[in-house]
């Protein structure tokens, strides 16, 4: 079972974490139908959203070196693999909130209203959950809110827990009336273990 | 990326359609003296599955000085959106928009996407009429099978291929190199691209029109070129991976052209005559280097009909371990007819059988020419129950010439059959699913069945109501066309140069055809309604002795033996498939077919 983990950069935020699989061949390095069967997500990033940190768990009989092999030249260059690690098979993979960095053109004259839009009692945005469009309060899901010089990072909810990042980013962005572009770009995940966060790539390197 | 672009695709689905960049891609370089971009009036992720824009991107980007890139028609969403920001429509691989090219090639595969090519010309921000775009714009050519009858984009066109594209295009590249160096204008290069042998040019045709009669049709007659030797011909040694998934991902390798079946119906059974096949070796080696450098799981073997290429098994036996090892599948396309299935089950789908049977009842299989028997039919079903089969996909056409309430009927009793055969020969516990499609038959040019009419939307639709509440009865999934569309496609196909006023109008009003989706299409009939065109003339029967608007094209098949299998159909006779016997079409005397004067 290995673990790999790679970055959407430039027009690499435009493809779908399914359309990276297909094309890099992932999903045939241990024969036909392993996608349906053999793989796990962690958190995919939404298209559109930059990403230092994409994970795949892959079942597979075949080494690191191998799998490496097998995918590295079949990755356009917008997609750049960072490593694939052998992992033990009882590993948790599904993180509980990921790192994002937001930046947009007026931030900085900005940065009162969006310490008053986050510490709000409730932090409503219109996600589309299953096809269906719904309000949804997501204070519980954000985490952690730090305002930096030319943007801010935000931990939000992923998976099951999600805190619709790009919706709440653009909620942000009405309620402090701006009408900016904004990149987002995720950074870390993090998995909860004996009440902490871990790093996911903390917790790959901890295994005995 | 332009700043202003990232913008715009982070609103519109499906971005990676217009990014480009897809493995494979060759290295782009915009400092040549020809500009080709290579255009698809459709859907990214389904132009990126024609066999012919992807041979024709790579062997135009393989010749020194030549430079080809891509563009697809955008979705509603996108269109939208260049509108708003006031963008001009773009390459994918420079993102150079499309009046900085020299020559814009369309690939026509549907008469349906014609409303999405004008679409494409006017986000380009081009004229649609080839008459008004200027020395400083594009030369715009089509080709693709569609181009068996050019007249209804006549005034859109500045010329189009007839034929086998790899032939053509390579001379039709050289002359526009040529008139280029020579500083040529437009009319002249016209003029030089009217001596290469399958260029079409709409606006050398004189024509005219007495009582909604085509009365006359002249100009110089264009023989459809075709590729002798396979084997010879260019085949492209990395194929691109596309950014969206197709449906048909895999590596590709074509086995064969031309299919010697002669069903009556069936456009690239006498237009893409006469069979010509790829050998074992060629082909092994083609899917070999396809295979390493996609990374791909599967391969396509792409062919009209594979259970007649001469050596599939030994095919086969090279083709299976060799994708064994790189752990491949491999998938013969078009693999739904009755002659495969003794030994291969459908690979894509292993408990599945498909059979395109096109008619239920022996009278109007006879009528189309399609050499399936009930034995036939009765023995596949029993054979693929033994072996395990659950799931039947039966595809069929209504609305075929003689075609009475009792021909739709033995498509049912069919159905029928199939049930209670596999009571009796079933393998498993699992209970039967049958799938029956059923596609309006629509009258194409250069086939037998080209004078016959198109039975008209209501009459399609009755048809249909009649069959779906007959399967519904019997608990069978029943899927069909839609008829509004059939209709559209059935006037578009026989359609003359006055309908080029009625396909710009149909664009204006939205009218689109993306991913075999139809949108606003009943402005197809209010923009025939405004215009005064009778579709019903389009639609009609036609008489073997009536000028047709194709009559400039020479198919190689001869329209006189065209005339003779009409009468033939019209008789209820069958003719026996070219392995069999030559049955004496125009190719046979040429020499090009293998199969001639045997």
């Amino acid at each position: 079972m290995v673990v790999i983990k790679y970055k959407k950069k430039d027009e690499g935020i435009f493809f779908s974490h399914l359309n990276v699989i297909r094309i890099s061949g992932i999903d045939v390095v241990d024969g036909p139908h392993a996608r349906k069967k053999k793989m796990l997500f962690s958190g995919p990033t939404s298209v559109g959203v930059e990403s230092e940190a994409e994970y795949v768990l892959l079942t597979t009989d075949l080494e690191e070196h191998e799998v490496e092999n097998a995918i590295e030249n079949n990755l356009p260059k917008w997609i750049e693999l960072v490593y694939v690690k052998e992992v033990d098979k009882d590993i948790n993979l599904l993180c509980d909130c990921a790192e994002y960095k937001v930046e947009f053109d007026d931030y900085k004259s900005c940065k009162g209203r969006i310490r008053e839009f986050f510490s709000r009692d409730k932090i409503e945005i219109d996600a589309n959950v299953h096809g269906v469009k719904q309000k949804l309060d997501v204070k519980d899901r954000v985490y952690h809110v730090k305002l930096g010089d030319e943007g801010f990072s935000i931990v939000v909810g992923i998976g099951n827990n999600s805190g619709h990042v790009v919706e709440l980013v653009k909620s942000l962005l009405v309620y402090i009336k701006s009408r900016s572009e904004f990149e987002i770009k995720k950074t870390r995940q993090f998995l909860r273990r004996d009440g902490k966060w871990v790093d996911l790539d903390a917790s790959l390197t901890m295994r005995p | 990326m332009d700043k202003r672009l990232k913008s715009i695709l982070k609103r519109v689905q499906r971005p990676a359609r217009y990014v480009g960049g897809e493995i494979n891609c060759p290295p782009i370089n915009t400092e040549v003296r020809v500009r080709f971009c290579l255009c698809y009036p459709d859907l990214y992720e389904v132009g990126m599955k024609s066999a012919s824009l992807k041979i024709l991107y790579h062997l135009i980007n393989d010749r020194k000085g030549y430079n080809c890139e891509r563009c697809f028609a955008p979705y509603t969403d996108m269109e939208q959106e260049l509108k708003n920001a006031e963008m001009q429509l773009f390459s994918l691989e420079s993102r150079t928009p499309l009046a900085g090219f020299n020559v814009l090639a369309f690939c026509f595969e549907d008469q349906l996407c014609y409303v999405n090519f004008l679409s494409m010309l006017k986000l380009a921000g081009l004229p649609l009429a080839s008459k008004l775009r200027g020395e400083d714009m594009p030369l715009v050519y089509g080709f693709g099978s569609c181009m068996a009858n050019v007249e209804p984009l006549a005034e859109f066109l500045d010329f189009a291929i007839i034929g086998d594209i790899e032939l053509v295009t390579t001379k039709v590249i050289d002359t526009i190199m040529k008139s280029r160096l020579s500083k040529l204008s437009k009319a002249e290069t016209l003029k030089e691209l009217s001596k290469v042998e399958g260029v079409y040019i709409p606006s050398f045709v004189k024509v005219e029109f007495k009582k909604d009669k085509l009365s006359k049709l002249e100009g110089k007659l264009v023989k459809r070129q075709i590729v002798r030797d396979l084997d010879r011909t260019y085949f492209p040694t990395k194929l691109l991976v596309p950014n969206e998934s197709t449906g048909e991902d895999e590596a590709f390798v074509e086995m064969a052209r031309g299919c010697g079946r002669g069903c009556r119906f069936c456009q690239m059974g006498y237009f893409d005559r006469p069979v010509r096949e790829r050998r074992v070796q060629n082909l092994v080696s083609q899917a070999t280097s396809q295979i390493i450098s996609s990374g791909s799981g599967g391969l396509k073997i792409d062919s009209p009909e594979p259970s007649d290429y001469k050596n599939l098994d030994s095919l086969i036996k090279f083709i299976d371990p060799m994708c064994g090892e790189r752990n491949s599948k491999f998938i013969l396309t078009n693999n739904r007819n009755h002659a495969l299935q003794g030994h291969i089950v459908n690979m894509r789908r292993p408990h599945t059988v498909e059979l395109s049977l096109e008619a239920g009842s022996q009278k109007l299989r006879d009528v189309i020419n399609k050499q399936v028997s009930y034995d036939d039919i009765y023995s596949i079903f029993k054979a693929s129950f033994k072996k395990g089969v659950t799931n039947v996909r039966l595809s069929f056409m209504i609305g075929l010439p003689s075609e009475t309430a009792v021909d739709l009927m033995a498509i049912c009793e069919l159905a029928m059959t199939c049930k209670e055969l596999y009571k009796k020969y079933r393998q498993t516990t699992r209970p039967l699913s049958i799938v029956i499609t059923t596609n309006t038959f629509i009258p194409m040019p250069f086939t037998p069945l080209q004078w016959c009419g198109y039975i008209g939307q209501k009459e399609a639709k009755k048809r249909q109501d009649f069959l779906q509440s007959a399967f519904d009865k019997l608990g069978i999934k029943y899927y069909h066309d839609d008829p509004q569309l059939s209709e559209a496609k059935a006037i578009l196909a026989r359609g003359d140069r006055r309908l080029c006023r009625m396909l710009a109008l149909a664009m204006d009003k939205g009218v689109r055809y993306l991913g075999g989706e139809g949108i606003n299409t009943d402005e197809y009939d209010l923009a025939m309604y405004a215009l005064g065109i009778d579709k019903d003339w389009y639609t009609g029967k036609k008489g073997v002795k009536d000028l047709l608007a194709w009559d400039l094209i020479d198919s190689l098949v001869g329209k006189e033996y065209l005339a003779r299998e009409y009468a033939k159909s019209q008789k209820g006779e069958t003719t026996l498939d070219c392995s069999h016997g030559c049955s004496g079409c125009e190719l046979s005397k040429m020499g090009v077919c293998q199969y001639g004067g045997h």
